[in-house]
């Protein structure tokens, strides 16, 4: 594998500049076969990519899990189980770009989904007690599911509507100005 | 087994449509979504920018369009915005304000005072075509037990 290939890799970036110029085999004791070939078959489609930059997560735009291009939404068209190892072995050999991809595809795949659904997809044993579920749903009460773009806008909208009555029954300047100027 | 920290992750960027089914999912992805849930805690404020139109006087002039209400909702454990709902909440709106929870909302005040001089459900038409549209999402129900009372909605106002 080329270096410019294998610095994708921080883990193998920094090996490689710790024992320099060696032919020594670099151990992944973590990563299969199979998933490495996988890895570097995403690693050399990306080797000109810009490496990301530390602040990148403090970016919202990188919270979106909607934006995965056509090259690596066909990439990870895998079965669930290698899905995961490819997640686990982005994360060990520490490729970011590869990581974002499989969680956003995990999450574009949990999206709208029930619990029963979840431990389907991914073959999840329940482990809750019937006690410790109930406890959860009853926590969780607040948080009604499932929910869709289309009503995220609504609840915004309708939050919206809301405030604007709350302010007038509250005596909000604002709201009083503008209604009296309109 | 995934460490909880990309479980975490994962959960992250599918909220807030999964946030509540991962929890129910296994005792691992509850662990995520609690750990998720107080990073969450940080990012909720919901900002409610009120802007205005140009002055009339000097009085008002000197208040900037943006120096209005900025609600900072908190969390305690799994239940969402409890502060938030105790000092105006008296409908199911928590969905709501969960889902604006990373909202940062402008509301241009002309027209959203304009919206109570309609009826309900031309209202309800005018901020958002999708929910005039369709039966999902109680908003017909919030908007019954909105307190209108004062308002007496009307076109000739």
């Amino acid at each position: 594998v080329d270096k410019e290939v294998a610095d994708r890799s921080v883990l193998l970036k920094n090996m490689l500049e710790d024992v320099g110029e060696s032919d020594k085999p670099i151990p992944l004791p973590n990563v299969t076969g199979k998933v490495l070939k996988k890895v570097i078959t995403y690693c050399e489609h990306h080797r000109n990519d810009p490496l990301p930059q530390p602040d990148d997560d403090l970016d919202d735009t990188k919270r979106r899990s909607d934006d995965i291009d056509d090259w690596d939404a066909d990439f990870i068209k895998v079965d669930n189980d290698q899905l995961f190892e490819l997640i686990l072995a982005a994360n060990y050999m520490d490729i970011k770009p590869l990581l974002d991809l499989g969680c956003k595809t995990v999450a574009n795949m949990i999206k709208g989904k029930t619990p029963e659904q979840i431990r389907e997809m991914f073959n999840i044993e329940n482990d809750f007690t019937p006690e410790e579920e109930e406890q959860i749903r009853k926590e969780n009460e607040y948080v009604s599911l499932p929910l869709d773009d289309s009503m995220m806008l609504g609840g915004i909208a309708c939050l919206l509507y809301y405030s604007l009555c709350i302010a007038n029954q509250s005596g909000c300047q604002h709201y009083h100005r503008w209604a009296s100027e309109s | 087994s995934i460490p909880t920290e990309l479980l975490a992750r994962i959960i992250e960027l599918s909220t807030p449509s999964s946030l509540a089914a991962t929890a129910l999912v296994s005792r691992s992805w509850n662990r995520a979504v609690r750990t998720l849930i107080a990073t969450l805690g940080l990012k909720m404020r919901l900002k409610l920018h009120f802007l205005e139109p140009e002055r009339r006087n000097n009085i008002q002039s000197s208040q900037r369009p943006d120096a209005s209400p900025s609600w900072l909702v908190g969390v305690q454990n799994t239940r969402f915005l409890p502060e938030f709902e105790r000092e105006v909440l008296a409908v199911p709106f928590h969905r709501a304000v969960l889902m604006a929870m990373v909202a940062e909302v402008t509301i241009d005040c002309r027209a959203f005072t304009a919206l109570v001089l309609v009826d309900l459900s031309e209202a309800t038409w005018s901020l958002s075509e999708d929910i005039a549209n369709s039966d999902f999402f109680p908003v017909s129900q919030c908007l019954e037990h909105l307190p209108l009372g004062g308002y007496a909605p009307s076109h000739e106002q």
